[in-house]
Formats: structure tokens, C-alpha cells, sequence
């Protein structure tokens, strides 16, 4: 059988550096709201477990496409990736509640930062599927 | 036509490369016109939107809250706070000439409320003279706000049970409020007796808010409309000189004040954009000549193959056309995607009403940013084709040789 190998592309790098980007950045850099006066946590700190447990395998699903050296792999890990990131997406404000003011750092940080990074790897992940669909 | 936009095509993925700047040029254009624009046009809005809440010509608070700016803090920024005096004054200003209406308001701020480690603002209005909450409610609530009911700003989440517990009262959310993009939306709306209710509820509790001033005859503010025919400016002195240890302002003061912040903070964004316009041109018009420069010798061979000065010129022009379409593109669907989102974040850091245009005014707006950008990338390049299509084949090749 013929096997169908494909070397390292720009949107293996550009996958892989916008999912450890988000990974990294909702653990340290747009992280939820920090805890209550009484050391209690609010909801959006749970929103904020959930992305960065979803982004973790979205990360780990951009390294397998890094390395991955058949292109058909590839388009399958491209394929993975789409619906993770919309659940990424859906998590802060839809499947888990947030804070309940607009200005708190969950709402105003958090929630679009998560949806930008979101967008961007499904973007990514489509384009990088078109490319390898057409050298097919 | 159909061959020179054929041949640009094949131009620009010849050299990816140099095509991926040009396409990234564009899209930072494009990026900073439409994200000027739109923050502009927001704050604008923003601004309009303020003046119409506020409603009434005259506002009166009691001296040290004045002084502290505690009205336009929990107007503007949303920073929850309270302040009382004695109805009595209300009484006095409703019997002074040229005051139409006074209706008082009365506000509080709330302990942590349920979910979340910040205070809520709330506003009591008297349902029967107020006349700067209720009309923005009937936008939004057919209903009347009865005894228990409260109706919370556009920023505020609307609580699946719908009900809101303030110092263990319970009240019934009936509605959420249009957005006005300023502090008016981090707040909740009740009638003043519910609120007077809540606040004996947070003295019973321990919390002293009040000070001397008894629950059932406090207020915070007075909003006066000023009669027709009388100046603002004599009622407000009128205030200031017969009621004491109050402070009445003229309403178009307070946002003459906002106005001048918001003024400067356009300029600045709109003289960044149109350098990065001037700027933009500039780079691609260079580009675009180094270009020319570095593919005399392709269009003289097209030239001695039979293609005419007007096919060469047309091809450059659809190259430049092409590049500045794709960036432009690129950039206002990345200005989409970081200014809409980050709405909240931008109006808390310019600390300004920033309320978004219309879904009309931002079409409008996406199709200008494309539209300036494309016509950026063109005029660029107009120079370059002009100087090519009157090169001289033979010259150039001869010179090559």
C-alpha cells in the first residue's frame, strides 16, 4: 500500500504555536477571576479549568500533527482539532456559567481571549485541511 | 483582461514570499482603519448614549458627594457607592420657580451579591415623577415595576432563576435594560420602596449606611427638569443658594467634562490612523517600485511577445488590487475578532461610555476599511505602472545584455 508522507509545513508550526499559546495563556495570562474574600472559588474558575483541560488536548493534538509524517494523519488530527476549539469556545458563558458583571476579569478577559484563540485554530486547522486536500 | 488578471495571479505565487508581506502590509492597514474607526465611532456613541440617560438639566447630591465625584463614578465607571440626605430637600426644590419636575433617586451599593466576590449598585427611582429611568425601562419592559421587582443593567448576567438576593431579601428579576455603555448598565433597578426595604433589611443586619438620616425619608439625588422658559443655569444657582449642604450641577457640565477626555482620545486614535494610512502608502508605493525596477526585463520580453503598455499597466494594477483585497480581508477579520470580543475590556481601560454602532454603521464601516485599503494598495502601485508601460523594451534589454 502506498504510504502518503508529508514533511513539517508552516501550518504545522502556526497549529502548534496557537495551541500551546492558548494552553499557556489560560493558565497564566487570561486566566478567570481569582478566589472570593472567603478562599471560596466562583464559577468562572471552573470555566477556566474546563478551556484549559480542552486546550490541553488541543495542544497535545497540534504536537501529534507537528511530528505526524503521513498527510492523511494530519487532515485527521486538522479534523480533531475543529471540534475541540468550538468546545473551547462554548465553555465560558455557555456551558459554564461566568462572573455576573460585564467588567470582571472572566467576562472581559477570559471569555474573549478563549474565543479568539478559538476562532484562529479553527481557521488554522480549516486551512491547513484545504492545503492538504488539494496535494492529495 | 482576462490574461493580464491570469498573469498577476501567476505573479503573485510565484514569489510567495514577497506576496505574504505585501498581503501582511494590507492587512495591518486595514486592521488600523477599521479598529481606529470603529473605537472612535463607539465612543461617540458612547457619549450620546450618556447624555440621553442622564436625562434631567439640574442633578442634586449632597455637598461631600460632590466633592468626591461619587455621582459620576457610579454613572460613568459603574463603581458602586451611596450617599443620602434628608428628603426635605427634594421638598424644598419642587417649590422653587422653574422647576418643572424633581424626582429623587436613591442609591446603594450592595454587599458581595450571591455569586460573585464584587458589590452590585442599586437604583431606587420613585415610579410616579421619575422621569429619566422609566422611559430607557419602557424601551426594553412593558410592565410596570411593582414592589419586589428589579431590572438589571445590560452588563449584568441575568440570573437563571431569575432573582437577585440583597441582604437576604429576594427580589424578582423582570427584565434587563438596552446597553448604554457606561456605568448605568453595572446596576439594578427597583422602585424606592423596595430599595428603602432593602436597606432597613442591611441596617437590621449590622450594616450602617445611613448614617443619621432615617431610612424612610433618605434619598441620594434629585434629578430636576428645568420649566420651559427658564435658564438652567439661575435654577442651579437658585439650588445651590436656598437648599443647604447640597450641590446641584448642570447635567451638560458633567458631560462637557467626559467630552473633552473622549475628544482627546479620538484625536489621538484618528491622527495614529491616518499616519498608518500615509505610512502604508509609502511602504507599498516602495515596494512596488522595487518591484518594477527588479521586473523591467519580464515586461520588456512581454512587451516584444505582443502585450500592450494598457495589458502591463492593467496586470500591475490587478496584482496590487488582488494583494491589497486578500490583506484587507485578513486585517478586518482580525480587527473583528479582537475588537468585538474585547468590548467590555476596551471601555474599562479608556474608562469612557464606549457603546458599539449599529450592525448597519459596522457594515458600512468594514466596507470603507476594504475600501480604503484596496485603493491604498492601487494608488501605490499606479506610479510604478505608469513608469513601466513607458519603458522602452529594446532599451532595457539591451541594457541587461
Amino acid at each position: 500500500m502506498e504510504k502518503k508522507t508529508s514533511g513539517i509545513s508552516v501550518m504545522d508550526v502556526v497549529l502548534l504555536v496557537l495551541s500551546l499559546a492558548f494552553f499557556l495563556g489560560v493558565l497564566f495570562v487570561f486566566d478567570p477571576c481569582g478566589p472570593k474574600e472567603d478562599g471560596g472559588w466562583m464559577t468562572c474558575h471552573w470555566a477556566g479549568r474546563a478551556v484549559s483541560g480542552v486546550a490541553g488536548a488541543v495542544a497535545v493534538t497540534a504536537l501529534i500533527h507537528f511530528f505526524a509524517g503521513d498527510g492523511r494523519v494530519k487532515m485527521g488530527l486538522d479534523l480533531a482539532i475543529l471540534p475541540m476549539a468550538l468546545l473551547a469556545a462554548l465553555i465560558p458563558g455557555r456551558l459554564i456559567g461566568l462572573c455576573m458583571m460585564a467588567d470582571m476579569r472572566c467576562r472581559s478577559v477570559m471569555a474573549p481571549a478563549v474565543t479568539v484563540f478559538s476562532v484562529l485554530l479553527i481557521a488554522a486547522a480549516v486551512i491547513d485541511l484545504l492545503i492538504r486536500r488539494k496535494s492529495l | 483582461m482576462r490574461f493580464a488578471s491570469t498573469l498577476a495571479l501567476k505573479n503573485i505565487k510565484r514569489k510567495p514570499g514577497r506576496s505574504v508581506i505585501m498581503i501582511l502590509l494590507a492587512a495591518f492597514l486595514a486592521f488600523s482603519i477599521f479598529a481606529g474607526s470603529l473605537v472612535v465611532l463607539s465612543l461617540r456613541n458612547g457619549l450620546a448614549s450618556y447624555e440621553a440617560r442622564l436625562g434631567a438639566d439640574v442633578v442634586v447630591v449632597p455637598y461631600e458627594a460632590q466633592t468626591k465625584g461619587a455621582l459620576e463614578s457610579i454613572l460613568l465607571q459603574g463603581i458602586p457607592g451611596y450617599f443620602y440626605m434628608d428628603e426635605s430637600a427634594m421638598e424644598k426644590i419642587r417649590g422653587m420657580e422653574g422647576v418643572e419636575i424633581a424626582t429623587p433617586q436613591f442609591y446603594l451599593a450592595s454587599a458581595k451579591a450571591g455569586c460573585c466576590s464584587v458589590a452590585l449598585q442599586l437604583i431606587g427611582f420613585d415610579p410616579e415623577t421619575d422621569f429619566t429611568i422609566q422611559p430607557w425601562i419602557q424601551e426594553s419592559y412593558s410592565g410596570t415595576v411593582g414592589y419586589g421587582d428589579v431590572i438589571v443593567g445590560n452588563h449584568v448576567s441575568l440570573p437563571l432563576n431569575h432573582s437577585l438576593t440583597f441582604y437576604n431579601q429576594e427580589l424578582r428579576v423582570v427584565a434587563q435594560l438596552d446597553e448604554t455603555g457606561t456605568g448605568l448598565d453595572n446596576a439594578v433597578y427597583a422602585s424606592m420602596d423596595t430599595v428603602r426595604d432593602v436597606i432597613k433589611n442591611a441596617e437590621s443586619l449590622g450594616f450602617r449606611y445611613l448614617g443619621k438620616v432615617s431610612a424612610d425619608k433618605a434619598i441620594s439625588s434629585v434629578m430636576v427638569k428645568v420649566a420651559d422658559g427658564y435658564s438652567t443655569e439661575a435654577v442651579m444657582n437658585d439650588i445651590n443658594v436656598h437648599v443647604r449642604k447640597v450641590e446641584a450641577t448642570q447635567s451638560k457640565s458633567m458631560i462637557s467634562s467626559i467630552a473633552a477626555g473622549l475628544s482627546n482620545v479620538s484625536r489621538i486614535i484618528t491622527l495614529l490612523t491616518v499616519m498608518i494610512w500615509i505610512l502604508a502608502i509609502v511602504i507599498l508605493a516602495v515596494v512596488f517600485v522595487l518591484i518594477a525596477n527588479e521586473r523591467k526585463k519580464e515586461f520588456a520580453i512581454l512587451r516584444i511577445v505582443g502585450a500592450s503598455r494598457q495589458m502591463l499597466s492593467r496586470m500591475l494594477l490587478t496584482e496590487s488590487a488582488l494583494i491589497s483585497a486578500v490583506g484587507s480581508v485578513l486585517g478586518v477579520g482580525l480587527a473583528a475578532l479582537v475588537a468585538f470580543p474585547f468590548t467590555d475590556l476596551i471601555r474599562t481601560r479608556l474608562n469612557l461610555p464606549y457603546l458599539l454602532p449599529d450592525a448597519g454603521t459596522v457594515a458600512a464601516l468594514v466596507l470603507g476599511a476594504l475600501l480604503a485599503s484596496v485603493l491604498a494598495g492601487s494608488l501605490s502601485s499606479a506610479v510604478s505602472a505608469r513608469k513601466l508601460s513607458r519603458n522602452d523594451a529594446g532599451l532595457v534589454l539591451r541594457e541587461g545584455a
